[in-house]
């Protein structure tokens, strides 16, 4: 007990450490707990054709397919491939499997947005079950093993960020460099985005296929070659809301209360943009930090002469604020929402607080599009209990494009995988919410639709079709007002 | 320099908005009271066992999910938030039993509770689930009232959490100073060794505190989880803002804890509505502010220095 005047402020110090250790770690434990369950089966095969570590492993893997590649994309019906090829190129022993293609897969799997991380990675498996995997498990992290595209069987890696870029790239990078991913399938948030965009231009032979990532500059602006989205971006998934607030609702003077990043700078700059050029003002825009659980400071904030508030959150912050605004002032001034404020992933939380809200958004759940229909029934069947929304959705379309572009291929990832980005810039399909197409910039134009909550569902008010990146401005003018910020556009 | 404009916009936004003064009271209030609960556990800890219980954390979120459960099956709020204190209360005391091992080491014991604080997130991860869920608050304190002069809407629920964290104020300091067992723990936060010697079991006193901390700690969960909502990552959240509350009132002191803790949520609550920018720099900076003026804390002795 003695001689703790030294050791109080020693033990602040130790505290105050231990607490920055527990925050990463809560980032890194499942990762790193993970890494040998998940990562050793890939790490595997690479070893027995002679690879140490992932630096040489991306030259190999590509080389030994293509050599076998002319006969692979010959007789893609012959099942026995790999016997084929193993008897055509000497070099390479009988008993030697054709190097296996890996797949990282990645989302937030810890953190506020942890519940979501679950629905991406049912959209990744359900993709590989179609090629013929089989689930290993019900859990998140248990991967799909026997998935085979054009004989070359494909290995899947699931890794978990908590939301934060530095978390993202870290695990990509795990998955790259250490389980020899050749493809990444991901990530869930905006910023995530922008900081994995950097990370994969330094890696070009890979390529990285978005999940829902929303930030704009993803694509829009300074692109990297190997870096596709097949959906809508933050700004692109808010289209229209703007425009029917002022012309149909009757709105002239809003407010807005989002997340301080990029991904709802994105949104409330779509809303304003629109809303703006009609003639609209926007009264107070409040940001507030991400995971924020008290919003009664910030719904002080909101000025009480504005015809509604527009708010753009995601998972546990839009229950939280929902909740709390709906308290506090009995939604008198009314709320439009963003897309992923009242994500089918959110409505069930959100109860009967979301009625009535609109707002715009890639899903619906009465598009009648028969490949939707379809795909709820199949996710249903594999998971039961799960209905479509933006996560599973968006993970799946991206995983089937990879899918189907490696099959295009004949599984051929030689050259810095040139063939296959080529096949992947052009896919083009209908997807459960929709026909997909991508621009020059690999960035998806695609269906939007203006929606209503109608009792805990997703109802139409009008199908917006093809949706651009630049929302349908003119292109050079759109970027040239630059990226989405705290107060651009400035609005008036 | 950049302080003065940092000042000036500070001053200019203070004047902008002005007339919500009463909201972001009751606003720090509430706060305020949710940090007293979690940071009066911690604090009485820390004072008598010298031990910095990183799993309180988890002992909030714990409890906080507990009582959800609780309450889908009884539907009673209050039985659910007691029983889930009940829950925690073992939990603190079985984390004590295991920590008595390593005890008056004070780094295998920082990091005994930091992966205990680490395998409660993930279990109640595993159990609960990565959907974030609320509690119903009470029949009673459902909605919000009109506060005299129509000059507000107030949720309920959050001014019984000001109530709540009054009561456990009042009913600790009854504890501490009105009965025996108070003044045996009082007495063993300021000479362990001594109370041994007059042949009282220190062990059961330091029992009984984790068991008192892991029941504030339970009932802060159900309190939080009602009125905010629960989730994962929420128990980081709630550990670090009740350090900065047991920091800036001094280590071991309920006193100190109860006028951090306002000092704190009030700061947090007008720097969220005024500044919503610096709000993180702010709290800090009280933080600092206060460790400059008073190193050792608002109510923090320094007799430990002279022994």
């Amino acid at each position: 007990m003695r001689n703790l005047g030294a050791g109080r402020s020693w033990r602040i110090l130790a505290a105050l450490a231990a607490v920055v250790v527990l925050a990463a770690s809560c980032g890194d434990d499942d990762s790193t707990a993970d890494t040998p369950s998940a990562g050793t089966e890939p790490v595997e095969a690479p070893a027995g054709a002679t690879d140490t570590d992932g630096g040489t492993d991306a030259d190999d893997s590509m080389e030994e397919p293509s050599a076998g590649d002319a006969e692979a994309s010959s007789d893609d019906s012959s099942d026995g491939s790999a016997s084929d090829e193993g008897g055509s190129s000497d070099d390479a022993g009988t008993a030697e499997a054709i190097e296996p293609i890996t797949i990282g897969a990645i989302s937030t799997l810890d953190g506020p947005f942890a519940a979501l991380g679950d629905f991406s990675m049912h959209g990744v498996k359900l993709a590989l079950l179609e090629y013929g995997g089989t689930l290993d498990g019900d859990a998140t992290r248990d991967t799909v093993t026997g998935a085979e595209v054009a004989g070359v069987p494909i290995e899947l890696v699931i890794e978990g960020s908590d939301a934060t870029p530095d978390v993202a790239v870290e695990a990509t990078r795990r998955m790259v460099e250490q389980d020899g991913a050749n493809i990444v399938i991901g990530p869930l948030s905006g910023d995530e985005g922008l900081a994995l965009k950097d990370y994969i231009r330094e890696h070009p032979d890979v390529t990285l296929v978005n999940g829902t990532s929303a930030s704009q500059d993803l694509t829009l602006r300074d692109p990297s070659p190997n870096v596709f989205r097949f959906g809508g971006d933050g700004a692109m998934w808010t289209f229209g809301v703007g425009t029917y607030a002022y012309e149909e609702l009757g709105h002239r003077r809003i407010a807005t209360v989002a997340e301080d990043y990029s991904y709802p700078y994105d949104q409330v700059g779509a809303v304003l943009t629109e809303f703006c050029a009609l003639g609209g003002t926007v009264a107070e825009r409040i940001w507030v930090p991400l995971g924020t659980q008290d919003y009664s400071s910030f719904v002080a904030q909101i000025p009480d002469d504005v015809d509604a508030v527009f708010f753009a959150m995601g998972g546990t912050d839009a229950i939280n604020f929902v909740k709390q605004y709906d308290e506090f002032t009995g939604q008198a001034i009314p709320l439009i929402a963003g897309p992923t404020a009242v994500d089918q992933s959110v409505l069930n939380e959100l109860g009967s607080r979301a009625e009535g809200l609109i707002s715009s958004g890639p899903v619906v759940d009465d598009s009648g599009l028969a490949e939707f229909d379809a795909f709820a029934e199949y996710l249903d069947d594999v998971f039961p209990g799960q209905t479509p929304n933006i996560f599973n959705v968006y993970y799946y379309v991206a995983t089937r494009s990879a899918l189907q572009a490696l099959e295009e291929v004949g599984g051929d990832l030689s050259d810095g995988s040139a063939a296959f980005q080529a096949a992947l810039a052009q896919q083009s399909w209908t997807t459960p919410i929709g026909p997909v197409v991508l621009d020059d910039n690999r960035q998806a134009v695609v269906d939007m639709y203006l929606r209503r909550v109608t009792d805990g569902a997703q109802a139409t008010i009008e199908t917006l079709p093809l949706v651009n990146a630049t929302l349908g401005f003119d292109r050079d003018a759109y970027i040239a007002q630059g990226s989405f910020s705290r107060d651009n556009p400035s609005c008036g | 320099m950049a302080g003065v404009a940092l000042g000036g916009y500070i001053v200019e936004r203070s004047l902008e908005i002005g007339d919500r003064s009463l909201l972001v009271l009751l606003n720090g209030l509430t706060a305020a009271g949710l940090y007293f609960l979690m940071a009066s556990g911690f604090t009485l800890v820390f004072g008598l066992v010298r031990v910095t219980n990183l799993a309180h954390g988890g002992l909030y979120l714990l409890g906080g999910y507990t009582a959800l459960s609780l309450q889908r099956m009884t539907g009673n709020w209050f039985i659910a938030a007691g029983l889930g204190a009940v829950a925690t209360a073992g939990l603190s005391t079985v984390l004590y039993l295991v920590l008595r091992r390593v005890h008056g080491d004070g780094l295998p014991e920082t990091m005994l509770t930091l992966g205990a604080a680490i395998v409660m997130a993930d279990q109640a991860l595993a159990n609960w689930g990565g959907v974030p869920s609320d509690l119903d608050p009470p029949a009673a304190l459902r909605g919000s009232i009109d506060l005299p002069g129509s000059i507000l809407l107030y949720p309920k629920f959050r001014l019984s959490v000001v109530a709540m964290a009054m009561l456990a104020g009042l009913c600790l300091w009854l504890l501490l100073y009105r009965t025996r067992l108070g003044s045996t723990i009082r007495a063993s936060v300021d000479d362990r060794d001594m109370v041994s010697i007059l042949g009282i079991r220190v062990e059961l006193v330091f029992c009984t505190v984790f068991a008192l901390a892991g029941a504030l700690a339970g009932l802060a969960g159900a309190a939080g989880g009602t009125y905010l909502s629960l989730a994962q990552g929420e128990d980081n959240r709630i550990l670090l803002a009740s350090l900065i509350v047991v920091i800036a009132g001094g280590l071991g002191s309920i006193g100190g804890a109860a006028v951090a803790a306002v000092v704190i949520g009030l700061v947090e609550a007008f720097a969220q509505t005024h500044h919503a920018i610096f709000s993180v720099l702010i709290t800090f900076g009280t933080l600092i502010a206060i460790l400059v003026l008073r190193p050792h804390g608002i109510f923090g002795s320094q007799q430990d220095e002279r022994a």
